[in-house]
């Protein structure tokens, strides 16, 4: 404590009125911080146990056989772009080599106001046709839907602006033709193989398969031709190696756990696949918020619960997605503020479900978790690392609360991070060398020293964002994959 | 041991001490697995290049032996060492996948020669669910009846994967004699997945119809039947017509089975089955109402004329839709008829299904 407060009176009589309080607040944040890792502890273990059990039971014999008969459920890829100029093109390149005996592509120009739909329409040669379509779910007014003569499986709908991705979606969904739909975000490349793992759950299940969750991992760093990752190797830059880190602990950790207990509440909108009728019996995407994948998800839980039918939501770990991850701490922290803030409307919006036993699991575990990690995590942890030192500093806790809480926050952080990746590692040994690895396991620990942190004082800001009810999606520059000769140009 | 503050209660101390103690347990734990898993890493690193350079020399050679005039080392001694079975295999089963007929034969009896089936019998025992698979797929190109043996003893297996590839190596081996038996114990292990199993089930070819007719009608698995109706139609046998027919008709049956019905039947397209395909297009369940139009459409049934165009106004965009097409494919009559209600006004604010079908079909 400063000795010129300790000598003042006010102060004594402050901390005399409120030190008590300080010590309860303190243990809350104590109790909420090891509550958190505590759901890390259960989640690592079934996380490790799912990954086992899906690893041992690759069977490759049927994938290869599938490829070469039609016996597999066509499905419609839907491409959103707004201004993805640098990267659209070789995003459907990339859709068009998929390894998949059917399936087509709608790419839906948002009303860019870059050269988005030019772009396309030189590339593949487009022309303007008619396609009937139904009006299942709703979007902003079709301008033109275009086609092309050499690539009969690829689609274009150039559409007015509407207001966010869901909007795009939608109207995908709606000129779809097929039972099955996969939403990948236009700055993304699919692995070759990715649909035919995707689908596998809903051959599996046919009945009750409703939507299925791939991984995504970050392509900054990668070399990248004719639309396909063609050398795995980690980002050269802090910000999206960090990020390579966390994509690993939230998909690999927390939502193959989900999955194994049946709770999972989100299907990432950059690589999701979904049965088209039970999407169009729910609406759609909501175009009332930025939270899109996760609200969809819930109205799916919510509306097959209501209506007592069996179904599934599921997390496969390898069809993989390749994304370009922010780079610059302006977007991130823009793409960061909009997660916490779709977030909190999805959670705000289903606030019924919480500790509802009408909603099984889901009610009970699934929104929970959700609250916990999205709603209360982010404010307690910032009230922690403002409160817990300013309380020590006055003195009204003592040392071993800053020591027990600092461990919490860095010890277990870490502790997480790198189990995490140890289950990546062991299972399926994604980095692409040893030194790969020892980054990796650098940024495991780094990241707890200033990142994270960093990182949930955004997430606060996404709460403020979310008061103030802003709608919008906010600006996200894309520079486009490397290729071989980019990456050796250095440019 | 921490010195404790005489502010904390003993119970407080020992909560805050052990929050400490047990994240330090924990950060040290994982700098170990941290340790292990960049000490096993470099060590398969080290092992990786000598065992690609090994499996480059293992696929050319098999490659050699598929081409070869002659099959060289003819007197049976195997070119591995033992160590190298597993690469061996691996390879043996890429190539044995692109290749058919004779060339299939003298490489498998090769390789059996070099004791690659039985390492495969012996596969076939381990617990890994890929490790049965790939065993079962390299058992499908040997020709032994003890083969055959371990195939149907896999099919017993309660993991529907592993009965799935014990099926598809029973269809490679084309032992239809064996299919009544796999489908009971696929009924036992409740079989889902409809599109594999119509996969696998077609390979047998019109030696299979008996059984797949069987199934078809007295299966107790919905997804089961539903994949030996797809069969049938896959096939094209004219002997599963009459099953078809009275499958689709039939009152009782599940919508899904007079759907796949319907849709089988117009892949055989045997006029035979104009009546029921009529029939259903005024079925109360949407899917069965899709299927007849498709049919419908597929038969190019003009009998079907004023069933279909009262489809056009059906209150499911599907079967608007599927009606629409198959109007377009009756020539001059439906595209008339489509003509006809394009000029309709829209319901609510949709263009009528005619006029959307009249313009993608360019007409």
């Amino acid at each position: 404590m400063p000795e010129f407060l300790a000598d003042t009176v006010w102060f004594r009589e402050f901390m005399t009125e409120y030190a008590g309080i300080a010590v309860m607040v303190s243990w809350g944040i104590l109790a909420i911080g090891a509550m958190q890792v505590t759901v890390y502890l259960i989640q690592l273990p079934a996380a490790w146990l799912e990954l086992r059990k899906y690893a041992q039971t690759g069977d490759t014999e049927s994938e290869w056989q599938l490829l070469i008969s039609d016996a597999v459920l066509p499905i419609t890829l839907i491409l959103p772009a707004y201004n993805e100029e640098a990267v659209i093109v070789e995003s459907v390149r990339s859709m068009l080599g998929l390894e998949y005996p059917q399936f087509e592509i709608i790419a839906v120009n948002d009303g860019s106001k870059d050269r988005t739909l030019e772009l396309l329409i030189e590339a593949f040669d487009l022309t303007p046709v008619e396609r009937a379509h139904d009006l299942s779910v709703p979007h902003a007014p079709v301008r033109q839907i275009y086609a092309s003569e050499f690539y009969p499986n690829l689609v274009v709908i150039d559409k007015e602006n509407g207001k966010g991705k869901a909007d795009a979606m939608n109207a995908g969904i709606d000129y779809g033709r097929y039972p099955l739909f996969c939403v990948v975000d236009a700055d993304s490349l699919l692995e070759s193989g990715a649909l035919l793992r995707g689908v596998r759950p809903f051959m599996d299940e046919p009945q009750e398969m409703a939507a299925v969750g791939g991984t995504i991992r970050i392509a900054n760093g990668c070399e990248v031709t004719g639309g396909r990752v063609t050398r795995v190797a980690l980002p050269d830059t802090f910000l999206p190696l960090v990020q390579t880190l966390e994509y690993i602990r939230a998909f690999l950790v927390a939502r193959l756990a989900l999955s194994r207990w049946g709770v999972l509440t989100i299907v990432s909108g950059a690589f999701g696949i979904f049965r088209r009728d039970i999407a169009t019996e729910v609406g759609g995407f909501s175009r009332d918020t930025v939270g899109e994948d996760f609200d969809l998800i819930m109205k799916i839980h919510r509306h097959m619960r209501q209506a007592k039918r069996p179904y599934q939501v599921r997390y496969v770990p390898e069809p993989v997605c390749w994304t370009e991850a922010p780079d610059t701490r302006k977007s991130l922290r823009g793409q960061r503020k909009r997660w916490q803030r779709g977030a909190l409307e999805v959670l705000t919006k289903n606030g019924d479900m919480l500790f509802n036993p009408r909603y099984g699991r889901i009610g009970m575990l699934g929104m929970p978790y959700s609250f916990i990690t999205d709603f209360v995590g982010p404010l307690v942890q910032v009230l922690g690392y403002i409160l817990i030192p300013l309380f020590f500093l006055l003195g009204a806790i003592n040392w071993m609360f800053l020591a027990a809480y600092t461990a919490l926050v860095i010890l277990c952080g870490i502790f997480v991070s790198l189990v995490s990746l140890a289950i990546d590692e062991v299972e399926l040994r994604r980095a692409e060398d040893t030194k790969a690895l020892l980054r990796l396991i650098a940024v495991a620990v780094t990241e707890n020293l200033g990142y994270r942190q960093l990182n949930n004082f955004w997430r606060i800001a996404g709460w403020w964002e979310f008061a103030r009810k802003r709608q919008d999606w906010g600006e996200m520059t894309r520079t486009g994959f490397k290729s071989a000769a980019d990456k050796q140009s250095g440019s | 041991m921490l010195s404790v503050p005489a502010s904390l209660s003993a119970f407080e101390s020992l909560a805050l001490q052990s929050i400490i103690a047990v994240s330090f347990a924990l950060t040290g734990l994982s700098v170990l697995m941290a340790v292990f898993i960049v000490i096993k890493r470099a060590w398969r690193q080290r092992q990786a290049g000598r065992r690609e350079k090994r499996r480059r020399e293992i696929t050319s050679f098999l490659h050699h032996l598929l081409s070869a005039e002659d099959i060289p080392f003819a007197g049976g001694e195997m070119p591995f060492e033992k160590k190298d079975m597993p690469l061996v295999f691996d390879a043996a089963l890429s190539v044995i996948r692109g290749i058919k007929g004779s060339d299939a034969v003298r490489v498998v009896s090769r390789l059996n020669g070099w004791g690659m089936e039985a390492y495969a019998h012996g596969i076939l025992s381990a617990p890994s669910r890929a490790e049965k698979i790939r065993a079962l797929a390299y058992l499908s190109r040997c020709s032994d009846e003890k083969s055959i043996e371990d195939i149907l003893a896999a099919s017993a297996s309660d993991d529907r994967y592993v009965q799935l590839a014990a099926l598809r190596a029973l269809a490679e081996r084309q032992a239809v004699e064996h299919l009544g038996l796999m489908l009971s114990r696929m009924e036992a292990g409740r079989q889902r997945n409809t599109l594999i199993l119509t996969e696998v089930l077609t390979r047998f070819g019109e030696g299979a119809v008996p059984d797949l007719l069987h199934q078809a009608q007295f299966g107790s698995v919905l997804e089961m039947r539903i994949a030996a109706i797809n069969a049938l139609g896959a096939i094209g046998s004219p002997d599963a017509v009459d099953t078809l027919i009275a499958l689709a008709g039939a009152l009782e049956t599940h919508a899904e089975i007079t759907a796949k019905s319907l849709q089988a039947l117009s892949r055989l397209g045997d006029r035979r089955a104009e009546g029921v395909i009529i029939r259903n297009l005024s079925s109360t369940e949407k899917g069965i109402r899709v299927q007849a139009a498709r049919a419908a459409g597929a038969l190019a049934l003009s009998e079907a004329l004023p069933q279909l165009a009262a489809l056009l106004e059906d209150d499911d965009w599907w079967v608007r839709f599927r009606a629409g097409e198959a109007l377009a494919r009756l020539g001059r009559p439906g595209q008339a008829v489509l003509e006809a209600r394009s000029r309709d006004r829209p319901q609510k604010d949709e263009a009528p299904i005619a006029r959307l079908v009249l313009k993608e079909k360019g007409l």
